[in-house]
């Protein structure tokens, strides 16, 4: 009796039942088109800069492989729990949601904190800085700009929880959760390409 | 702004059918996601083995590691962000005109850099 309580109270697409969520959907979706080709500019000049080490430390020395790989693995996890939130928030579930939510900001910190320890660590043992050559500016411009993105990506579902913790789920909190778990797929899209183009490329030569 | 009332013309008889399709099509969605999901680990392993691994030249790795997190991309595109789903042709467009420029970006870029 609950389950049908709470499923009846909203249409199927609750993020996009009203002209509202359809123009924010369709709206961020354009604007995630436009992060691509943000990410994209990135991605070039970084692939054009990798090799131009000014004599200093090289990727293949730099990178240690198994810090990527729990980073990416947080992120990966992070993006299945908010697709738990997602499926909570078609399901009129609001509380599930809020919980998958906290779930996926708190990866995001954790992913956070080691993108943090990491940078430092090459700043300070391998003196890797943003000026120390054409690699080291590419590298912390594309790295930091998804870093960036992540943090406003917590600092956002933290506002968004924190606001509507008490209005529950209705047709207009929908499309604003829904949106934010789009935005956290996208970053992971965005790491996925980082994992792959960055590092692992750069351990391979 | 009107939230429950666009919804209050459903009947009863209406709703209750609607909601076990919904139920139904949840069900199989999240054992999609949980497949997904798994793929995407196993694709992200198979990357850094294929790197640490010695056992493969490095040109075959670079395309190899490419193809892989292009197979992610549609992951995560497809299943997780929905973009196969109804209703989702105009993001699509948006989005491989998004992929299109960035493409063309990254070789032109690439080529001018020296």
């Amino acid at each position: 009796m609950s389950a049908k309580e709470t499923m009846s109270k909203l249409p199927a697409n609750p993020e996009r039942a009203t002209l509202d969520g359809k123009n924010k959907f369709l709206g961020f979706w354009f604007f995630l088109g436009g992060e691509t080709v943000l990410f994209a500019s990135l991605f070039g000049v970084y692939l054009g800069l990798r090799n131009s080490t000014n004599g200093g430390v090289t990727s293949n020395e730099l990178f240690e492989l198994p810090l990527v790989f729990i980073a990416t693995m947080i992120l990966l996890t992070s993006s299945l729990t908010s697709v738990f939130a997602t499926m909570a928030l078609k399901t009129n579930h609001f509380k599930r949601m809020i919980g998958w939510f906290v779930v996926t900001a708190i990866l995001g910190l954790g992913f956070l904190g080691l993108e943090i320890y990491e940078f430092n660590h090459y700043v300070h043992e391998y003196g890797h800085t943003m000026q120390s050559s054409a690699w080291g500016s590419a590298f912390y411009t594309l790295v930091g700009t998804h870093g960036a993105h992540v943090t406003a990506g917590i600092v956002w579902i933290a506002l968004l929880i924190f606001r509507n913790m008490r209005r529950g789920m209705d047709l207009y909190t929908a499309p604003k959760f829904y949106l934010f778990a789009l935005y956290w797929h996208f970053i992971d899209v965005v790491w996925i390409f980082i994992f792959t183009v960055v590092y692992l490329m750069g351990k391979v030569g | 702004m009107s939230t429950h009332e666009s919804t209050e013309h459903v009947s009863e008889h209406d709703q209750s059918h609607l909601d076990i399709h919904h139920k139904i099509a949840h069900e199989k969605e999240f054992k999609q996601q949980i497949v997904s999901f798994v793929m995407m680990i196993f694709i992200t392993m198979l990357a850094f083995v294929a790197v640490a691994s010695d056992a493969i030249s490095d040109g075959f790795t670079v395309i190899f590691i490419m193809i892989l997190a292009g197979i992610q991309l549609v992951f995560q595109l497809y299943m997780f962000m929905h973009l196969s789903h109804k209703g989702h042709q105009y993001p699509a467009w948006g989005m491989f005109f998004g992929i299109f420029v960035a493409g063309t970006a990254i070789v032109a870029l690439m080529g001018m850099i020296w």
